[in-house]
């Protein structure tokens, strides 16, 4: 039955657990995220949601004392595979962080950097540029002082260059680690326009706080507790008729 | 009691501007002196031309050409060699009992008295590796003088860069070569260059180190490489104030030496604080 979850999902992980020193961060957790489609992922904190979207483009190999068992597929390759360039993965899996972190260098230089990297010609760059910043709903904004700091923008455009840096790479999936949380409200309802925006084109796990934003958002809810997928469902069918208890309590507040 | 207060407060905080104003006023009396002394005898003559008649006239053009060369090669030889150290201890760190080592070797290096480099220079840079009293010699010995500082204000520096744009970084698929190159050293560099500033101030002025490594007595001859010994300002000065035969007129000239020493390190690191600020305006964050 695990298999043929994995047969139809775009990234899934198999049997993975996750230490750190002696601490079990994630027990047996078998996952699927579905190709084009937001996936969210809630649970109260310390429940290893981050720590599990981090094992999707292998951002914990960073930290030390950190032992990873069990596979992560991209289709049918197990990034944690010897052979596996992770640069490579991270450049097919894009990343944004809590907190927004865009670079000290200018509006541009921040959505070029992946380009840059990997050593694409100058005007290839400058028309992804603008690509990548109108797919983040930025473009507008920022179009008539690109070559100013990105410090310069507000925290929520911020975190929209972020987004625009990552789809830069033309990234098949893009983590997104309570990608709101640093936000004011207005701001938050622009990200989320911008992930229902950006569905059909990548697929998209976000890990949230919100139980509302996942509501409103994602296609696909994964309940965390305590290192465990508690439970996996159509964010609907979740929503409404919970099948796990534990579920049910966080849904209704009764802890988190 | 509110009164009480207010009087221990009142004595608190002028006690305070007592001690400030005493530290200033010790910087002012030292300008005062060096150049009261000393101001008098710089003149065009003084800077452009070599000594004359057993140094009691003429100039000391060769001892500021040979404090420029030692001082920018020193610097360009401790700089890169500081910040590679600096990146290994904060990026690779490993194997431990390496760092450790090198930590140690670090520490205990900055705390040695500058004759002992003196000592060092000459036995390596002169005698083992035939470098001989030359430019290239006392320059090595000033590096070696100049490297904790550097590695220590390099390490902070690195440091201090936020994780998040490392993070970034290599979620973007940035290898950690790329990071290190394209992110954390460029966001270091301002704090790198404010340790670079401080060690030219020290290397300029050093006498000890030179002393038997790159300073001549005199000559009135220029470099003509690296391969040459040369006069030094700091060792001019030692040299006018205790080998002179004529006092009364090398006295003053020892002080404008000073004054000259004091404006070429400002001048560097002025040029140097220039180039700090326009990297720091280029990436503000």
């Amino acid at each position: 039955m695990v298999k043929d979850i994995r047969e139809k999902a775009h990234i899934s992980t198999e049997n993975l657990n996750l230490w750190f020193d002696d601490n079990h961060v994630l027990k047996e957790v078998n996952i699927p995220i579905y190709d084009k489609k937001i996936t969210a992922m809630i649970g109260p904190s310390g429940c290893g949601k981050s720590t599990l979207l981090r094992c999707f483009n292998r951002m914990n190999d960073q930290i030390e004392g950190c032992k990873i068992k069990g596979k992560v597929h991209l289709y049918d390759q197990n990034i944690y595979d010897s052979k596996v360039d992770v640069t490579d993965v991270r450049t097919k899996v894009g990343m944004v962080f809590q907190k927004p972190n865009p670079f000290p260098k200018s509006i541009y230089n921040n959505v070029a950097y992946g380009l840059k990297i990997r050593g694409e010609n100058k005007s290839k760059i400058e028309g992804l540029v603008e690509k990548s910043l109108k797919k983040a709903l930025l473009w507008d904004e920022v179009k008539d002082r690109l070559h100013a700091s990105a410090f310069s923008l507000s925290g929520g455009q911020q975190q929209r260059l972020c987004i625009a840096r990552a789809l830069a790479n033309d990234p098949e999936i893009i983590l997104l680690d309570e990608p709101t949380s640093a936000l004011d409200p207005q701001s938050t309802a622009k990200i989320e326009e911008l992930c229902l925006e950006l569905k059909n084109k990548v697929t998209i796990l976000i890990v949230t706080h919100n139980i509302a934003q996942a509501g409103r958002i994602s296609d696909y809810t994964a309940f965390m507790y305590l290192g465990e997928l508690v439970e996996f469902a159509p964010t609907k069918e979740m929503f409404t008729v919970p099948k796990d208890s534990r579920t049910e309590q966080y849904l209704s507040g009764a802890f988190g | 009691m509110t009164t009480i207060r207010r009087i221990k407060s009142f004595i608190g905080i002028n006690f305070l501007r007592l001690f400030i104003l005493l530290t200033a006023s010790f910087l002012f009396l030292f300008l005062y002196v060096i150049f009261s002394k000393g101001g008098s005898v710089v003149n065009w003559e003084f800077l452009t031309h070599s000594p004359k008649r057993f140094m009691t006239e003429g100039g000391i053009y060769p001892a500021i050409v040979g404090t420029f060369w030692l001082t920018i090669l020193s610097i360009g030889f401790a700089l890169p060699l500081g910040i590679f150290t600096a990146i290994f201890m904060t990026n690779f760190a490993k194997p431990y009992w390496l760092v450790r080592i090198v930590r140690v070797a670090i520490n205990t290096l900055a705390g040695v008295p500058s004759i002992i480099y003196g000592l060092f220079g000459l036995t390596v840079f002169v005698r083992l590796f035939k470098f001989d009293v030359s430019i290239l010699s006392g320059a090595l010995t000033l590096g070696v003088l100049a490297l904790p500082v550097i590695i220590n204000a390099s390490e902070e520096a690195i440091r201090s860069v936020p994780k998040d744009f490392r993070d970034a970084s290599l979620a973007l698929g940035a290898t950690k070569r790329q990071t290190i190159l394209r992110v954390i050293l460029p966001t270091a560099l301002p704090n790198i260059l404010t340790g670079a500033i401080i060690s030219i101030g020290r290397v300029a002025g050093e006498t000890a180190p030179i002393l038997f490594t790159a300073a001549t007595f005199y000559t009135r001859l220029l470099p003509k490489s690296v391969m040459d010994e040369v006069m030094a300002l700091p060792y001019h000065i030692y040299a006018l104030m205790t080998e002179g035969a004529h006092p009364a007129k090398q006295v003053p000239m020892a002080y404008g030496t000073a004054v000259v020493l004091l404006a070429l390190v400002l001048l560097v690191s002025t040029v140097a604080i220039v180039i700090r600020y326009r990297i720091r305006k280029k990436r503000k964050w």
